[in-house]
């Protein structure tokens, strides 16, 4: 079974995530700062970790930072209301597999994680260019 | 040894130019020649006597040849002692002359040096530093007149002088105090050297000397050098370092206004900023209730959502919408807020407003304890006064427990009203952001729309005010208003809403 790690400070997001992505048939677990997440993804194995990036104690950009190193890490999508396309591109290249901005379809998320998680490594890296290349602006 | 202008005049006046103050290196040099030509015409006429005495004889004069030669020989002697006087008094003076002239093409190369530093600067970085100025400009001063340390105090934008740059083992108060010798300078407009009295005010030995830097027939500021314990200055030293001080004060005013334009455009830009930053914040903020609220709404609209889930995310809609709508109030609050200016402001009774607000709150199940006087008038707008005081009330019961306190009172030239609660306070490091637009700490899910405290900031500022928030003795958060008073304090009953109409008529 798939498992989701969710990690938002808004508990309504996370609890609505929740309900989705179970319904869909994951396994989730719930974080709500950085540095809970980093935690839980070093002691358990997660297959997707969707990722808020404007958070207390530890912001999104500071997992991401934690995960650069790690090759056995759970492949992350930034969920976050920062839509601007430098901050996608931020994402990206910290090694995020996909961008989704708030609002969203939670359904839409859902078929998402499926095809992150089925891709190959080279799939992943294909997939991850097309999405960088749709960006325009890119300028920090 | 320098020379000093009074080595000058001395030596102008043994020489023989009383009309001069400061001779020219020519009125000397024709008054060498005019001694020369008299010598000369004398000398030959005495030497002529002297031939003649020597070839014709003078039986029976009332003096002997001998005696008549002696004579001559006595005024020739006496007549070439006062021609050799002279002229090693017109030669001192030439050479005081020349020093001085050195002395003023060393002061103009400093000078030029200076414009072409600051023309260097202007076209390289576009940019002009009054510190930079300042700091060349005094130092150039020391250095040309040997002094130990100096100051310089310019002007600010309220017209009184302040000391800006110092040099050397300077004091900060160094001859500003009333009457000191800063002040005799700036209140005069002349160059003075320092006397005993100020070496005894400020406890320092040694010479010092101030002149102004004059704009416009206007004191600009202060050039102040001082030299060490057994130092002096001269007259001449306090004239070089005026006329340094005359070229130095435009270089000086180009660049002090420069720097009000330069932080005026900082300010506008920075204002600028904060807003496109403000409008990012606010989109962002708008989203996430969104995010919530059409997340909600999609998961509804799934056939296979387990029924128990429905009333929560009901709920859930319902609160992000309440959130939303509370937001978008708070941004057009702001606005209102920064739209306020001097005509809406008018006097308030603080402590009734106070009053209003708290039974407010107490209606609204929200206990309030408060203490305030009478009658406290300020000069503010009675709505921004309510709504700073409902958003610090509201943030007490938010962050605190139990009965929230306020207090209003007139400290010296201000008025203030504290709310105090008992909750966890706010850490010293999250102070200086607490009043920032959506700065929520480290609290997750904030419950506010994090614009209450910002607001409460523009509001107080916009009517003259100021807020800190400070560790409650005992425990909790201690937020404070200050708005400029208005008025004496009036105990209760003594003051009424007529007397406050009188204030206004008088203020007015």
């Amino acid at each position: 079974m798939t498992r989701v790690l969710i990690v938002d400070d808004e508990p309504d997001i996370l609890l609505m995530l929740r309900v989705n992505l179970e319904a869909d048939g994951f396994e989730t677990a719930l974080a709500a700062d950085g540095e809970t997440a980093l935690r839980r993804i070093e002691e358990e194995r997660f297959d997707v970790v969707l990722l808020d990036v404007m958070m207390p104690v530890m912001d999104g950009w500071g997992v991401l930072q934690g995960l650069s190193n790690d090759p056995a890490a759970p492949r992350v999508i930034v969920v976050s209301a920062k839509s601007a396309d430098r901050d996608v591109a931020r994402a990206l290249q910290a090694g995020a597999a996909d961008y989704v901005t708030k609002p969203f379809s939670p359904v839409d998320l859902s078929d998402l994680i499926e095809k992150v998680v089925g891709y190959s490594p080279e799939q992943l890296a294909a997939h991850r260019s097309a999405r960088m290349g749709r960006l325009t602006d890119v300028s920090a | 040894m320098k020379p000093g202008s009074a080595d000058l005049a001395r030596e102008a006046r043994v020489a023989g130019l009383r009309r001069y103050v400061t001779p020219s290196l020519e009125a000397v040099e024709s008054r060498r020649a005019q001694l020369w030509v008299v010598a000369f015409v004398v000398m030959g006429g005495l030497s002529g006597g002297m031939l003649l005495l020597t070839s014709t004889t003078h039986p029976g004069g009332p003096f002997s040849t001998n005696a008549l030669r002696l004579a001559l020989v006595g005024v020739s002697v006496a007549f070439g002692c006062y021609v050799m006087e002279k002229e090693i008094h017109l030669r001192r003076l030439t050479r005081l002359l020349v020093d001085e002239r050195v002395l003023a093409a060393a002061l103009s190369n400093r000078l030029d040096e200076m414009r072409q530093l600051s023309l260097k600067e202007s076209a390289v970085n576009a940019d002009l530093h009054l510190d930079q100025t300042a700091a060349v400009v005094l130092d150039s001063a020391i250095e040309l007149l040997g002094g130990v340390s100096g100051a310089m105090y310019l002007r600010d934008s309220d017209g009184v002088l302040r000391l800006h740059t110092t040099r050397g083992p300077e004091s900060p108060a160094a001859g500003a105090s009333t009457g000191g010798l800063v002040a005799r300078v700036a209140g005069s407009g002349d160059a003075l050297l320092g006397d005993d009295d100020d070496a005894v005010a400020e406890a320092t030995a040694g010479a010092v000397m101030a002149v102004p830097l004059t704009r416009d027939g206007g004191v600009d500021g202060v050039l102040l050098v001082r030299r060490g314990a057994d130092g002096t200055f001269s007259e001449y030293d306090l004239r070089v370092l005026a006329r340094f001080a005359e070229h130095s004060a435009s270089a000086v005013a180009h660049a002090a206004l420069y720097e009000g334009e330069r932080r005026q455009v900082e300010e506008l830009v920075e204002r600028d900023r904060a807003k496109s930053s403000f409008v990012a914040m606010v989109s962002h903020e708008l989203k996430a209730p969104l995010a919530a609220i059409i997340g909600a709404t999609k998961t509804l609209q799934r056939p296979d959502l387990p029924p128990e889930h429905v009333a929560g995310f009901l709920e859930m809609i319902e609160k992000q919408g309440e959130r939303l709508a509370r937001l978008v109030e708070d941004v057009l609050e702001l606005r209102r807020a920064e739209g306020i200016g001097a005509p809406e402001v008018r006097p308030v009774d603080l402590a009734a407003v106070t009053r209003s607000v708290c039974q407010l709150s107490r209606a609204g199940g929200r206990p309030v304890e408060l203490r305030a006087p009478g009658v406290v008038v300020v000069n503010a707008d009675p709505e921004a006064l309510e709504q700073i005081l409902l958003n610090l009330i509201e943030n007490a019961f938010i962050h605190g427990w139990g009965t929230v306190e306020v207090e209003v009172a007139r400290e010296a030239d201000t008025v203030r009203v504290s709310v105090l609660d008992r909750g966890a306070g706010v850490a010293p490091e999250e102070r200086a952001r607490v009043f920032d637009p959506f700065a929520r700490g480290s609290q997750v899910g904030g419950r506010g729309s994090g614009l209450g405290l910002y607001l409460v900031k523009t509001l107080a500022e916009a009517q003259g005010g100021t807020v800190t928030v400070s560790e409650r003795p005992g425990g909790g958060a201690d937020f404070t208003v200050r708005l400029p008073a208005l008025g004496a304090t009036a105990e209760a009953g003594h003051m009424t809403g007529a007397d406050v109409e009188a204030t206004v008529g008088v203020q007015r």
